[in-house]
């Protein structure tokens, strides 16, 4: 505040932070501004006429059709997945970083049939808005359910002997186990954040965030982690974490009800952090979380929040944390009473 | 002072680009929802041809994703997503006027059509539409580049540095510029200080 002291009107009208304060209309700068302003009140006429001129250009937004961002993102997501991802893939191939599970078990699922997105010419893409799971059968009638804010694609031309798909966010699986005539058990692939998971015919939840994890329902997986010579074999429950970047992996039996509440539209933690719960829901509901005070980001909670209404999902929280959840500026703040 | 919201945005930024190049296209979506409507709109000051608009937004986010592995942003994201769409806009639109045969568009001359929206000022409904319209006719005077410099540091609040990069200047020069676009605006002060003035009273 203090370099305020000389200022003219242009130099008012040049100052970043003075700019932004009225831009952002921000609580603190104004509280500080007008102490100031109480010690030098000759300075008055001249911030107000600042911050006059500084907002009046507010311009007419130009008229875009309103489905103008989605066909735009649709036509993204259709180059990329025809040659964007299979440029990825083959380069992830060539890195030693993959994983590869194989299973023989099985369950049938029977369902009605979906709606598909036919938007691009070689692919189907299957996108979830935030805060919607949404259930897709493939032509083989493997069940995929995919949680909110996830994506999945394969291709039109599908190919009973060398089923695969793509997948980005959570999805659940129940790979359906396909005989082809008298030439063994066809197989099924799913990409997902540069592993690749190979499969028979089991149900399992692969999530891909900054780590990727697999979580077995039933079956029998072989698994192979970079770094690790010797297979191991997963058994039902069994919940294998792995983080690209350390390159560690972690292996524990789960409750699966834990890791498919989503499915019910619920999340259920127990143990994790505050940090990791806010992270979570961002990703499920695309509204940012703030954490206020930092020394809360670390405590740990359990509970389950059934993933309604944003509204119900503050509440919860707020009785969980008993502290204040509000919405501000688009953003759902945490801060302690 | 002011920087706790736009550095806030700027951590979340980096966090989605960690994610997206680890390969998590749910982040690319995320940048592409935050970023979209502020781009289009920016895009379509220089031309009002949507489809031009369109293709260049496509090509800038198929890049992305499929450079994410090369992306090195210093600072802003979104900084980084106005630079590259500014320059692909004016090449492009260069390259269509070679065709037709009109006035060339280059970096130092282009379009930037800047229309103040109805709901701009409040206070006085009678003395206010006098003002706009003086606003308005300042704003037509002012050349392209002054009007971009404005757009960007009072209506998308990039800041100086920002804005320099943006539009390959110096940090002084785009001072400089600034400075010319406010000595222009200004004249519209005296008159509505007077009204606040009588208003506060």
């Amino acid at each position: 505040m203090d370099r305020y002291h000389n200022y003219t009107l242009d130099d008012f009208l040049q100052d970043d932070a003075f700019i932004q304060g009225v831009l952002l209309s921000d609580a603190e700068q104004e509280r500080q501004l007008n102490q100031w302003l109480q010690h030098h009140p000759e300075k008055r006429m001249l911030v107000q006429q600042a911050r006059e001129l500084i907002l009046r250009f507010r311009f007419a937004e130009e008229d875009v059709p309103p489905d103008f961002d989605i066909r735009l993102k649709q036509r993204i997501d259709t180059t990329i997945a025809s040659d964007g991802e299979f440029t990825s893939v083959r380069q992830l191939q060539r890195r030693p970083v993959w994983i590869r599970v194989a299973a023989i078990a099985a369950s049938l699922i029977a369902g009605t049939a979906l709606l598909w997105n036919w938007l691009s010419d070689t692919r189907t893409i299957i996108t979830t808005p935030y805060g919607e799971t949404r259930s897709v059968w493939l032509p083989d009638s493997t069940e995929v359910i995919l949680n909110a804010h996830s994506t999945l694609r394969y291709n039109k031309e599908w190919s009973a002997r060398h089923r695969e798909v793509w997948i980005d966010g959570e999805a659940f699986l129940k790979v359906k186990p396909v005989n082809t005539s008298g030439q063994g058990p066809a197989g099924f692939i799913v990409h997902t954040n540069g592993m690749e998971v190979s499969v028979l015919g089991t149900e399992f939840n692969v999530r891909s965030t900054d780590n990727t994890t697999v979580m077995l329902q039933s079956g029998k997986v072989r698994v192979t982690v970079p770094g690790v010579h010797d297979p191991f074999v997963l058994q039902p429950n069994d919940y294998l974490h792995y983080n690209k970047q350390t390159k560690n992996w972690t292996r524990k039996q789960v409750d699966p009800q834990l890791h498919t509440a989503w499915m019910r539209h619920q999340f259920i933690f127990e143990h994790q952090s505050l940090e990791e719960v806010c992270m979570y829901l961002q990703n499920y509901y695309g509204t940012p979380f703030v954490i206020r005070n930092s020394n809360m980001k670390k405590i740990q909670i359990s509970g389950t929040i059934e993933l309604q209404e944003e509204e119900d999902v503050m509440s919860t929280l707020s009785g969980i944390l008993s502290t204040d959840v509000k919405k501000e500026n688009n953003q759902i703040i945490i801060q302690k009473k | 002072m002011g920087s706790a919201v736009s550095a806030y945005h700027f951590h979340e930024d980096e966090q989605w680009l960690r994610q997206m190049k680890a390969g998590d296209y749910t982040a690319f979506t995320a940048l592409y929802n935050k970023y979209i409507k502020g781009l289009t709109q920016y895009g379509l000051k220089f031309t009002a041809d949507q489809a031009i608009v369109e293709d260049c937004l496509h090509d800038l986010f198929v890049w992305c994703w499929s450079k994410r592995h090369e992306l090195e942003i210093q600072r802003s994201f979104k900084g980084y997503l106005m630079k590259s769409l500014r320059t692909g806009l004016l090449h492009r639109i260069e390259k269509e006027q070679r065709r037709n045969i009109r006035p060339i568009t280059t970096d130092e001359n282009y379009e930037f059509r800047l229309i103040l929206s109805p709901e701009a000022v409040l206070m006085d409904r009678e003395q206010d539409s006098i003002l706009r319209e003086r606003v308005a006719r300042l704003l037509d005077q002012l050349t392209a580049r002054q009007r971009e410099v404005i757009y960007l540091r009072y209506y998308e609040g990039l800041p100086f540095e920002e804005v320099a990069r943006n539009m390959n200047l110096s940090v002084k020069a785009c001072y400089k510029l600034m400075g010319r676009a406010i000595a222009t605006l200004r004249e519209t002060l005296p008159h509505s200080s007077l009204i606040l003035l009588l208003w506060l009273c």
